[in-house]
């Protein structure tokens, strides 16, 4: 699955770098994600994904990397995990650009997002469904916390 | 696939069954177990505790209340339903739901709540009784309460059911008029599937108002205001050439979800085709019912 | 979590029966493996293809959904259960006259399906016959010879079926190799 966003900031890129980088605040974004812990600054992080759906759960310990982080212009970083109990593993690969405007800075996230096993069973249009939701949210916390920086 | 070991219980009294359900965060109710016990087995799901409803008693009744509601036991198997002189007499659309639903197995030993409460989209009985504006009635820790079937899906696999909630029975309001269900289906479920009610004025040929309701397009059962409007006042001869002007258009306001069972122009199609075809039957019975 | 252990008692194929099993021990494991009825078989393991149809209190179920815990105080029926001491019953034997069975995998749970159709309706339609056989899958015979052995079994028909019986030549189109 391929979501994208795109934002007009008023701050500038370097300004808005700074947030960016902090990977604990921006992972508490994504719903469902918690407990984020740093490993190796601006490189490796872990946190756990949680989902329902109806009375179906997942509960995915993920890894967070950052593969690329080209300041303040582009960050590109990937994350995955499997729910142990329904074999459910979820994969993103993330980029972020920061291009600089006369009143700021746009910035676009691409995202590209997959799950594979048993819970696909379900139904993956409803997945894909609740998937939409999640980055729609994304989207909605990221710009709060950017705008307030 | 095996489930992964649980807990099991088997209560004698509705009461002793709520509380058995708050004793872990992972614990479900189940009687024929065709959803549940399939979902434990692939473990997409994961129990620790079940609760076996099937000793409980009058969780399966079916009646006509004093009132002359009929009412429906949770518990009432699909074949229950479809064999029940009652139904069969008052409710000819339900009895003909339940009689289509999966196979022989599934109909022997799955009930009606627990299709309701499972909440699979390609499911039949919660788009029926919504359009037959009939209330299911709950009862959990906090006391009883009474949910329209209208309101009770919210999404796939999500009803207004509280987790320690158990789902009582269902009452359907005695009918002003013809009903019909249709559906279009190539598995064990249903791709398409329309309900409709219809309201007849007094001497049964006018039509004062109709209840349509479409199932498994999306992940509720959904009405369509232009479509019910279209048939309000119009006499029942009629009530096909009304429909035809607002068709095929009027069903642009669906959601229809396009997965294994179909595109979503395809299933709109054959949601416009069981539409007229429900028509067709409430008026045939309309016609019968006034000779 | 400790295993929880049931004590289960029920009558299967007639016979006074007890088991102990874990709560999540499903109904076709304990008929097959604990009580060496191999006759009921597992196939698609999600309640579709019929393969392992017992009765359970008069009524087919899927055992590979069943819990072993649901047949406890009840009735069960295998197609062990179903068949003649002295031979094969009138249905197993409507399937072998007609070649109602190839691989047989799926006669079994055909049979326990044709039983409750005729338990229910001594007299079934053709749309009676096909509805209630809906929900039992065959990958070898194409059903109608399974469609045929279970019409033959259906009072009026029977006659017929004798009469044509007796003169019927096997229908045998010779292979051309044209296309008309």
């Amino acid at each position: 699955m391929q979501f994208t966003m795109s934002m007009d900031l008023s701050a500038a890129p370097e300004e808005m770098w700074r947030v960016l980088t902090d990977v604990k605040r921006i992972s508490e974004c994504i719903p469902g994600c918690e407990n984020v812990q740093e490993i190796e600054r601006l490189a490796v992080y872990t946190a756990t994904v949680k989902q329902k759906i109806g009375p179906f759960k997942l509960e995915v310990p993920a890894d967070i990397r950052i593969d690329d982080a080209d300041e303040p212009a582009r960050v590109r970083m990937h994350a995955a995990g499997s729910d142990k109990f329904t074999g459910t593993r979820l994969s993103v690969v993330m980029d972020v650009t920061l291009v600089p405007e006369e009143k700021g800075t746009r910035l676009t996230v691409d995202a590209q997002f997959e799950v594979n096993g048993r819970l696909v069973t379900l139904g993956m249009p409803m997945i894909k469904r609740r998937a939409e939701q999640n980055f729609q949210e994304f989207e909605s916390r990221l710009q709060a916390l950017l705008e307030k920086a | 696939m095996r489930p992964a070991a649980f807990e099991y219980l088997r209560p004698t009294a509705r009461n002793e069954a709520i509380r058995d359900v708050q004793g872990s965060d992972a614990a479900f109710f189940y009687a024929g177990g065709t959803e549940l016990l399939l979902a434990l087995k692939m473990r997409v799901l994961r129990a620790d505790r079940l609760i076996d409803l099937k000793r409980i008693p009058d969780l399966d009744s079916i009646h006509l209340s004093e009132q002359g509601d009929l009412i429906v036991g949770a518990r009432a198997t699909h074949r229950q339903i479809e064999t029940s002189a009652l139904i069969q007499e008052a409710l000819p659309a339900l009895s003909q739901l339940c009689s289509q639903v999966a196979n022989i197995r599934v109909r022997s030993v799955g009930t009606i709540g627990g299709n309701l409460c499972f909440a699979e989209p390609h499911a039949d009985p919660a788009t029926l009784l919504a359009a037959l504006g009939a209330r299911l009635h709950l009862v959990g820790p906090e006391g009883e309460r009474v949910v329209a079937a209208d309101e009770f899906v919210l999404g796939e696999f999500e009803t207004v059911r509280g987790e320690h909630e158990m789902l009582t029975h269902i009452v359907i309001p005695p009918q002003a008029g013809p009903s019909s269900y249709r559906r279009f289906r190539h598995g064990e479920r249903p791709s398409v599937g329309v309900g409709m009610s219809w309201r007849l004025a007094k001497g049964g040929k006018v039509i004062e108002s109709v209840r349509i309701r479409f199932g498994a397009l999306g992940p509720r059962p959904q009405s369509v205001e232009a479509v019910e409007r279209c048939l309000a006042g119009v006499e029942i001869d009629n009530a096909s050439d009304e429909l035809a002007v607002v068709l095929p258009d009027a069903l642009d306001a669906l959601e229809v979800i396009s997965d294994r069972h179909g595109g979503d122009d395809y299933k709109r199609h054959i949601a416009l085709t069981l539409l007229k075809r429900c028509v067709a039957d409430c008026r045939e019975a309309a016609v019968v019912r006034r000779s | 979590m400790t295993v929880q252990s049931l004590a289960i008692g029920f009558t299967l194929n007639g016979r006074d029966v007890a088991a102990e099993v874990p709560a999540n021990r499903l109904l076709i494991d304990l008929l097959r493996d604990h009580f060496k009825l191999k006759g009921t078989k597992r196939s698609c393991d999600m309640e579709v293809c019929g393969a392992c149809t017992v009765l359970l209190n008069g009524e087919p179920v899927s055992s590979c959904t069943t819990l072993a815990a649901d047949a406890d105080q009840g009735a069960v029926v295998t197609i062990e259960g179903l068949c003649d001491p002295n031979g094969l019953s009138r249905i197993q034997q409507a399937f072998v006259e007609h070649g109602g069975a190839q691989c047989g995998f799926c006669t079994p749970g055909f049979i326990v399906a044709v039983t409750d159709l005729f338990n229910r309706n001594p007299s079934p339609s053709d749309d009676e016959i096909r509805h209630h056989l809906r929900g039992n899958l065959c990958r070898c015979t194409g059903y109608v010879k399974i469609f045929e052995a279970v019409k033959s079994l259906v009072p009026s028909a029977r006659e017929g079926a004798m009469k044509s019986a007796a003169t019927s030549q096997p229908s045998l189109m010779p292979i051309t190799g044209k296309v008309s």
